[in-house]
């Protein structure tokens, strides 16, 4: 569904990912984990279109997101790692503008938005300005954003920061929810519960290199650790 | 408590210098270029200054209580001017969201009032400096004065500006610790809004009182009167202005009254005195009208019913239901809801169609009066054209030219929606662009009616003007994506960097060029010419919008760090 060849970015000081290739599969949640610094979220924002890549290849659904941004860019939600958005419009009007940009006809943005709102039990705060909601809530608008347009692939920056464990819980369910109906996830975090609970396959990052990739069984293998070492233990022997 | 300010202006002196230290060269041209526009300004004051005088001089019959007039006129509208400007600079700095958070938790939060005091004054020294020491010179030019003489009218004038900066930080904080007054537990009176809406009358008020109080006295009773008789006339206009001593001081100084001008110079220092004593009680307020403007319109937490804060719910886009007019409404609703943004315009607008109604009354007053009646007006519409270009240019520069680089940090949206940025750009130009079109035609339908322009005269003057409007307004946004600039949020800041300084000077040649082909249209028919500046003007303003969609794919909305 999402493939990814190579891909390299060079900022003036710093060479933040070199020659980084994965793929991920349809109904698939795959999580890419490392330090801070590593380069999780540059990949993320090459991904998405936002910086423009120095060497490399991405196809979303067999489109080439260089060649024709626009058709790309309709098959991929993207949660940002930070949840800023224009002050003052309220929550309700940045679904139905995310929606309308997206080419979802008014009726069907009236018929899904009251269903979103009520995954995080948002109902009745939808009416105020983004700059008098809690980070927690900002970051639950932008998560019901990226599911709104049906997208095939979504690409999530640090999904759970700022949540509380409630809303963890129904933030993973979703993404769980979307991949066994067909959906693919790209999940960037370092939070290492998060990937061990729902990523069906794990690639480790450091400084900018993809070191290694696999299900944690086959990473607890290559790092040469027991069973039931938990993946902390594994990520930590990985990026040693 | 004066150390820690101190302290912090040390602080800022150092990130001064840090912010040299990257791109230091651009950043320098950037300040070199700022100063010769500066000085520009400066220049031209110069001369107005010193032809007035110089003109005044050559009528025998003109008593010299005429002078003091105009300097009464000069300060006040300086006056005035600071102290808008200052109220607003800090009705936005002062107060915003989430600002100054660590410095109001500190202990040392009682210094914040007096820190911004300083830092406003120091932030209108320099411009008010350009405006002030060419008077001087001018002033020096004609009257021959002495060192000493030179030294204090500064020192006079500068202490005006202070004035001018107390007086705008008090009336602030009256006007919110006023409007906390009157809230009761219920229903809270104290908000941005409210507390702009309070400052805008109180200044409209301010100018239609000092209007009524200028505008009788007739420039034509100062001929052949004593001079002691105007001047009581004058005093008596002029006498309730802030900016009175000083206007008596440079009066006097030109008189070479040494005992007046003391007193005068006293009695100013007593002013400020005062004031300064004033300030410090009303200061006091300060902390809790921070703190109520640091509550947002309505509580995010679910369950909270309040229906006064409710708003009603928007579907976006109402109105146009495509991609590119959900773009286009979202930046209606931004701009409308924005108050520093919404207060830019007025005042940038405000000023503008003041200016225009000034020049009006007095064409038509100095025709009344038969003064060269017959070839004033078609000079007056060329006028009219350059100057309405340059408030555009304003416009532009304030609100399209970093309309792009304000969205860093909402780019992940506008950048991962399937649409092309070019109709951001479209949705972006034709907001502003359509508003500032309407504008023109208020403006040239206006003057058409005020100086009885002949029907073709006033289509051609039309067709010019609002063709000059857009294609500045494609210039602005163009320079803007070229030259995206990531380094700061704020639309001020962007506003003021080589792009913008860029598209400034661009701007206002290219008006007086549209004026010059005007004036030759009023003069010798010659249109020829307009045509020609017509079609160049489309043709660039079309290459410019054809080119975008190439610039606009190499933006990337990061702020890159330097190598
Ligand atoms: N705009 C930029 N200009 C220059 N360097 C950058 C820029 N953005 C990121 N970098 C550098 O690229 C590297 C990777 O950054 P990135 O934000 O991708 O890390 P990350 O893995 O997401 O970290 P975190 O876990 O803290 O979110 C860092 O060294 C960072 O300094
Ligand atoms: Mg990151």
């Amino acid at each position: 569904m999402l493939k990814v060849k190579n891909l390299t970015k060079n900022f003036p000081r710093i060479k933040a990912v070199k020659n980084v290739s994965f793929e991920v599969r349809e109904g698939e949640i795959f999580s890419l984990i490392g330090p801070n610094g590593s380069g999780k979220t540059t990949i993320i924002k090459m991904l998405t279109g936002l910086i423009k890549p120095t060497e490399g290849n991405i196809c979303v659904n067999d489109i080439d997101l260089s060649k024709d941004p626009v058709k790309a860019k309709a098959q991929i939600g993207y949660i940002p790692d930070d949840p800023f958005i224009w002050s003052t419009i309220t929550g309700f009007e940045f679904l139905h503008l995310v929606g309308a940009l997206f080419n979802i006809k008014e009726k069907q943005r009236n018929r899904k938005i009251p269903k979103l709102l009520e995954i995080f039990n948002l109902k009745g705060i939808e009416h105020s300005y983004f700059e008098d909601y809690s980070r927690g809530n900002k970051q639950k608008f932008t998560i019901l954003a990226a599911f709104l347009h049906d997208p095939k692939v979504i690409l999530i920056d640090e999904p759970i920061v700022g949540l509380d464990p409630k809303s963890v819980d129904i933030a993973l369910e979703q993404f769980k929810k979307f991949t066994k109906q067909g959906g693919s996830i790209l999940l960037v975090t370092h939070t290492l519960r998060v990937a061990e609970e729902i990523a069906d396959r794990i690639g480790v990052l450091d400084k900018g290199r993809l070191v290694e990739t696999g299900t944690i069984a086959e990473l607890r293998k290559k790092a040469e650790l027991e069973e039931n070492t938990s993946l902390d233990d594994v990520y930590l022997k990985l990026t040693e | 408590m004066d150390l820690i300010i101190f302290e912090i202006f040390k602080y800022q002196f150092k990130s001064v210098k840090r912010y040299f230290r990257s791109r230091g060269i651009a950043k320098l041209i950037t300040i070199f270029l700022f100063l010769i526009l500066i000085f520009g300004v400066g220049i031209v004051i110069y001369l107005v200054t010193k032809n007035i005088f110089v003109n005044l001089q050559g009528y025998e019959n003109l008593n010299i209580g005429f002078y003091l007039f105009i300097f009464e006129n000069y300060f006040t509208v300086l006056f005035f001017f600071i102290v808008a400007s200052s109220i607003f600079f800090l009705l936005f700095s002062l107060f915003r969201k989430n600002k100054d958070n660590l410095f109001v938790s500190s202990p040392n939060f009682k210094v914040i009032p007096g820190y911004y005091l300083i830092k406003t004054v120091l932030a209108s020294l320099i411009p008010h400096l350009a405006l002030v020491v060419p008077v001087v010179i001018g002033l020096n030019k004609v009257f021959d004065l002495s060192y000493l003489q030179i030294f204090f009218l500064i020192f006079n004038l500068t202490v005006l500006m202070i004035i001018a900066v107390i007086v705008s930080m008090t009336v602030l904080l009256i006007c919110g610790k006023f409007l906390l007054a009157v809230s009761s537990k219920n229903i809270k009176l104290l908000n941005l809004k409210t507390l702009t809406i309070l400052c805008l009358s109180l200044i409209f008020a301010f100018t239609v009182f000092t209007w009524k109080q200028i505008v009788p006295s007739n420039y034509f009773e100062f001929w052949g009167f004593d001079t002691s008789a105007t001047v009581e006339i004058v005093v008596k206009t002029f006498g309730v202005f802030p900016s009175h001593p000083t206007a008596m001081f440079v009066f006097n100084t030109i008189l070479d009254s040494s005992r007046l001008m003391f007193y005068y110079q006293f009695l100013q220092l007593g002013i400020l005195i005062t004031l300064i004593l004033i300030f410090h009680v009303v200061s006091k307020w300060f902390f809790e009208i921070w703190q109520v403007l640091q509550d947002g319109s309505f509580v995010a937490r679910v369950g909270i019913k309040n229906k006064i804060t409710r708003r009603i719910p928007q579907i976006l886009p109402r109105f146009f239901k495509s991609q590119t007019g959900a773009l286009l409404e979202k930046e209606f609703i931004v701009l409308k809801r924005n108050m520093k943004d919404f207060v830019w315009l007025l005042i940038i607008v405000g000023t503008w169609i003041v200016l225009n109604g000034i020049i009006v009354v007095a064409v038509r007053s100095l025709s009344s009066y038969g003064a060269s009646a017959s070839n004033l007006p078609s000079k007056v519409y060329v006028y009219e054209i350059a100057m309405g270009v340059y408030f555009i240019t304003a416009l532009v520069l304030r609100f399209l030219l970093p309309s792009f680089s304000t969205e860093r940090r909402t780019a992940w949206i506008l950048g991962t929606v399937p649409i092309k940025l070019q109709n951001v750009l479209y949705a972006k130009l034709f907001s502003y662009g359509s508003f500032f079109i309407l504008l023109g035609l208020v403006i040239t339908i206006f003057n058409a009616v005020a100086f009885d322009m002949s029907l073709l005269n006033s289509y051609v003057f039309g067709l010019i003007f609002i063709t000059q409007i857009i294609a500045v307004s494609i210039l602005g946004i163009f320079l803007g994506i070229i030259f995206p600039s990531f380094d700061s949020d704020d639309a001020e800041a962007l506003s003021t960097s080589i792009p913008g300084l860029l598209f400034t000077f661009i701007s206002i040649l290219y008006g007086g060029l549209g004026a010059l082909v005007y004036s030759g249209f009023i003069e010798n028919m010659q249109i020829g010419q307009v045509l020609l500046f017509l079609f160049s003007s489309i043709f660039i303003g079309v290459v410019m919008l054809k080119s975008a969609p190439y610039f606009l794919r190499r933006i990337e909305f990061i702020k890159k760090l330097e190598a």
